[in-house]
């Protein structure tokens, strides 16, 4: 998917801004920002159901506006706000889409409800919410879409049902589909994402992946000596932001972005005795990218 | 089978049809039950409904120029002329409603992300809505029929039968615009408000117009009841050009309507 300088205004409001992204296939691309952000907006252009203001999206070679059926053959989507229809079994709904999207022969779909736990035979107005998503991933995932569209995908779903679902985006990932993930929970997109986009107000404000994007942040090290060690010796040494002594006398605290290297080669002449360091997480990186661009 | 969300839209009213098919039984057989106890009365009643002032026959049904008890008078009066089209035209505005009430919800957005277009999308739900509504008024017709039958009311089938097409017309063509209206804004309330309108609005101009008020008869051809005479099919037993007129405008707002959805940003839920 090729998204090339997607602009889109409800009146005088500018949900997306100039946004350009691609999405290499066979990739679990990962789009985070908090509510409002553009990230529905951007997916709902891209299946024609919004018309950009401005600017193209691309799927397969074809653009979405113009071949916007013949792109949705190839497409799923599970909508954020998922509502479907109340006096169906999950079974005939997924039967009809099987229909509209004119799928012959054995599919998948037995399957994955196993999978996921889903009740196809109840009324799907007689499901709690996490159950009538589980029927929504079900219907997304069969037939094989080469481009998966999910939004907040695990809303509402117990751990478990969320291990598995990570599972099967990546097992549609390495049958060659491109799987587009969009949410504000960070733990849903950080644990199964290749690349990720994160943005803010309409805009793109970085991608990358999740290395990439972590690197970018200040860790926290821990660094604990035999004696005393003043922490102004510290202070010039390339990439560290930050250095502070902390109630015991002995240990410091260093902020650093980028890679730690320098840190350690200066730390080697002091012979420290113990090191720990913390795992920084997509949040803080989210958090990070919040607090350093607005 | 093809057509999934047409097959759909139907078997899911299998309740609907089912009470509103009950309800217009009743209406009927009560309607017609009633015509051999009037039928003894019926110099004094015509002749009471003669002295009532044009505007108020027109309004209450009786105008047309035909005797309200007589045969043609009675059906066209209590079957045709008010009661069959209002309760085909709040079915049909509810059905035509209904798409852009799925759309508010969110339903819609869940069919529109397959490969389907919206105008076909519009078109398997009209469709659907047309099947519903001929099935009420294939209830309508059978049940007059066998009603004129039974009280010996001298009216031919072919008369009811193009009476009933007459109506599903015109209701078909009073569904097409909320649909319209619908498929312009997405919004639930402004079809069925722009329906409902259209029908009392239309029915009141006509009728006006009919009693000779000079302005209603300058803006009657805005009605859509104007294209409908069913008092001269009920004589002729025979389809009048009037029939296509209303045929017309249901074809037109439909095409309209298909215009209409697939030129904008879908509501979301």
């Amino acid at each position: 998917m090729v998204v090339e300088s997607v602009t889109k205004k409800f009146g005088a409001t500018m949900a997306l801004d100039g946004v350009s992204l691609e999405v290499p296939a066979g990739c679990v691309f990962g789009l985070i920002g908090p509510n409002g952000s553009g990230k529905t907006t951007l997916i709902r252009i891209a299946l024609d159901l919004l018309r950009p203001t401005a600017g193209t999206i691309s799927i397969l070679g074809l653009d979405s506006r113009r071949r916007g059926v013949e792109v949705r053959t190839h497409t799923s989507y599970l909508p954020g706000n998922l509502v479907l229809p109340r006096k169906l079994t999950g079974r005939q709904y997924i039967n009809d889409v099987a229909r509209l999207r004119r799928v012959h022969g054995p599919s998948d779909h037995v399957e994955l409800a196993e999978r996921l736990h889903a009740d196809l035979d109840r009324p799907i107005g007689q499901l709690s919410l996490g159950n009538r998503r589980k029927i929504g991933l079900v219907s997304a995932l069969s037939h094989g879409p080469r481009l998966l569209f999910l939004d907040e995908p695990t809303a509402g779903m117990d751990p478990l049902v969320q291990q598995t679902f990570r599972r099967l985006v990546r097992e549609a990932a390495d049958r060659g589909a491109t799987v587009f993930l969009s949410s504000h929970v960070l733990d849903e997109v950080q644990h199964v994402a290749d690349r990720i986009a994160v943005v803010r107000g309409g805009r793109i404000v970085t991608t990358g992946t999740v290395d990439e994007l972590t690197s970018q942040l200040t860790r926290t090290f821990r660094v604990s000596f035999d004696n005393y060690v003043d922490p102004m010796l510290f202070e010039t040494t390339p990439n560290v932001v930050g250095v502070a002594a902390e109630t015991n006398p002995h240990d410091l605290v260093f902020n650093v972005r980028g890679t730690a290297g320098p840190l350690f080669e200066r730390l080697a002449g002091f012979h420290p005795c113990d090191v720990h360091g913390a795992e920084p997480d997509l949040e803080d990186a989210f958090l990070d990218l919040y607090r350093t661009r607005t | 089978m093809m057509l999934p969300i047409f097959r759909r839209s139907v078997t899911t009213k299998k309740w609907w049809l089912f009470g509103w098919t009950t309800g217009i039984i009743a209406l009927i057989t009560l309607t017609l039950g009633f015509y051999p106890s009037f039928r003894d009365q019926a110099d004094d009643f015509n002749e009471m409904v003669e002295k009532m002032p044009e505007g108020i026959k027109s309004l209450i049904g009786m105008g047309g120029g035909v005797e309200p008890l007589s045969p043609v008078g009675y059906l066209s009066h209590e079957i045709f002329a008010f009661v069959l089209p209002s309760i085909l035209m709040i079915a049909a505005i509810g059905l035509g409603g209904a798409v852009s009430g799925d759309e508010e919800s969110g339903i819609l957005e869940n069919y529109y992300s397959l490969p389907l277009s919206r105008p076909r999308l519009v078109l398997e739900r009209l469709g659907a809505a047309v099947v519903l509504l001929g099935s009420l008024g294939a209830v309508a017709c059978i049940s007059t029929v066998v009603l004129a039958h039974l009280v010996d009311l001298g009216v031919g089938i072919a008369s009811i039968v193009w009476a009933t097409i007459t109506v599903l017309v015109l209701t078909v063509a009073i569904g097409s615009i909320t649909v319209f209206v619908g498929g312009l804004s997405g919004r639930r309330s402004a079809a069925i408000a722009t329906g409902t309108t259209v029908a009392i609005a239309g029915y009141i101009i006509t009728s006006l117009a009919e009693a000779g008020i000079g302005f209603f008869r300058a803006i009657r051809f805005l009605s859509v009841f104007s294209l409908y005479n069913v008092v001269d099919v009920l004589r002729a037993g025979a389809p009048r050009w009037s029939l296509l007129g209303l045929a017309g405008v249901a074809a037109g707002f439909t095409m309209l309507a298909l215009l209409a959805v697939g030129r904008r940003d879908l509501r979301r839920a």
